[in-house]
């Protein structure tokens, strides 16, 4: 962190190498296509490339990166059209659904799955961080409040208020 | 809940457990990873990216001695100010560098501008503000002396350009000075006496009225010779004015 402080970019590359698997997957979580998910989590570093300066060290760094991932992820989910895409070969599609990838499926599935994110995208704040934050971003309820700024007991009853809400949400908005 | 469904504490509890199960399924089924050329695309962003400290990027570079480094970071600091995209203490840093470098800058140039200027006026032979004291210390002794001395005081410094035979009658370039003050033979030390000897001629008498003028100017040049004899010095003291 130091050397890319000091001006030597190529040193980013290291963290670029470390995190991107954990960054990619989360914004993946939050968009459900590669391709897009690849373009924000380039966004992210680019991102935290630019606020490195910023950063405090509180907590540790991919903790902060994934907070950027994650909020660049949901405002792309939220720009984007409601169009629900099942690719066979993406591995969020439920292809690994014991004895081979069954379309109707894979079909039921990915259209679940991507309700379910809609709905994380329509919660409202903190709801809808502490939740992406936990479930896609994979953080510990110590790394969102410390990445929040918030105590943990206050991030625990955000989450299930979030949980709670965005059941309602899936229930609600099914026929 | 927000629906109007009967809640209770176990209820909600079960409600927000299966849905985190339900989340944590769909994270696990998702386990995506980043091609190999994820990395090179994202460096290739961050080329184009200023430093996002250009200010110690810039200290570091200036450590190291590394000049293109150091103008690098000046030039990313500017991009960091004038950028927006920066949170605002990197940028308000950054534009403190620029600012500090710009008046450095401008400040090394005046000072070399200023040096320069002073280099040149040095090397020109003729330097005029040394000349025009002269004139206005010759100006004094024709109006002191008017009427007697206008044509003594003229050939005073011919004279002096002369004196080469004075000296041959007397021995320094004093003397020579003393042959403008010859003509006041009433002076007191002995060179006058001597140049009485090559010089004693008619204009004495005229010397006498030039050693007045010669009182003043040596007074004011306080050149020791001038200042005793005045008399005779005082074509000399126009001369010698305008050396003071």
């Amino acid at each position: 962190m130091d050397a890319v402080l000091a001006g030597d970019r190529d040193a980013f590359r290291f963290l670029v190498e470390r995190e991107s698997p954990a960054v990619l997957r989360a914004c993946h979580r939050v968009l459900g296509d590669l391709h897009e998910s690849e373009d924000a989590a380039q966004e992210a570093f680019v991102t935290a490339f630019r606020s490195l300066a910023a950063w405090r060290g509180e907590g540790p760094f991919g903790a902060w990166l994934t907070r950027i991932a994650v909020r660049i992820a949901l405002r792309r989910a939220q720009r984007r059209r409601d169009v629900t895409w099942i690719d066979p070969m993406d591995p969020a599609a439920g292809v690994d659904l014991p004895g081979g990838p069954d379309p109707a499926i894979t079909s039921l599935r990915a259209e679940r799955a991507a309700g379910v994110r809609a709905a994380v995208g329509r919660l409202d704040e903190p709801y809808r961080e502490v939740v992406a934050l936990r479930f896609f971003g994979e953080l510990s309820l110590e790394e969102i409040a410390d990445q929040t700024g918030r105590p943990l007991g206050t991030v625990k009853t955000h989450l299930r208020r979030g949980l709670l809400r965005l059941r309602a949400a899936i229930d609600g908005g099914q026929p | 809940m927000s629906d109007g469904r009967p809640t209770h504490v176990d209820d909600e509890t079960a409600l927000a457990d299966e849905m985190a199960r339900e989340l944590e399924g769909m994270a696990e089924r998702s386990q995506v990873t980043p091609q190999s050329r994820f990395a090179d695309r994202v460096m290739a962003s961050i080329t184009r990216e200023p430093l996002p400290q250009p200010a110690r990027a810039f200290g570091a570079a200036v450590t190291a001695r590394r000049l293109g480094a150091a103008l690098a970071s000046i030039g990313d600091a500017w991009r960091v100010a004038v950028g927006g995209r920066a949170p605002l203490a990197v940028r308000a840093q950054a534009l403190a560098l620029v600012l500090v470098v710009a008046v450095a800058s401008l400040a090394a140039a005046g000072g070399a501008a200023v040096g320069a200027i002073d280099l040149l006026n040095a090397n020109q032979p003729p330097r005029p503000s040394l000349t025009p004291p002269q004139p206005s210390t010759t100006p004094p002794s024709p109006s002191t002396s008017p009427s007697p001395s206008p044509s003594p005081a003229i050939e005073a410094p011919e004279p002096t350009t002369e004196p080469a035979p004075t000296t041959d009658g007397g021995e320094t370039p004093e003397a020579t000075d003393n042959a403008g003050a010859t003509q006041p033979p009433p002076g007191d030390t002995p060179r006058p006496t001597r140049t009485e000897d090559t010089h004693g001629t008619a204009p004495t008498p005229t010397a006498t009225e030039t050693d007045d003028h010669g009182g003043g100017g040596g007074g004011d040049g306080g050149s020791g010779g001038g200042g005793e004899t005045s008399q005779p010095t005082g074509t000399d003291n126009h001369g010698g004015g305008g050396d003071g």
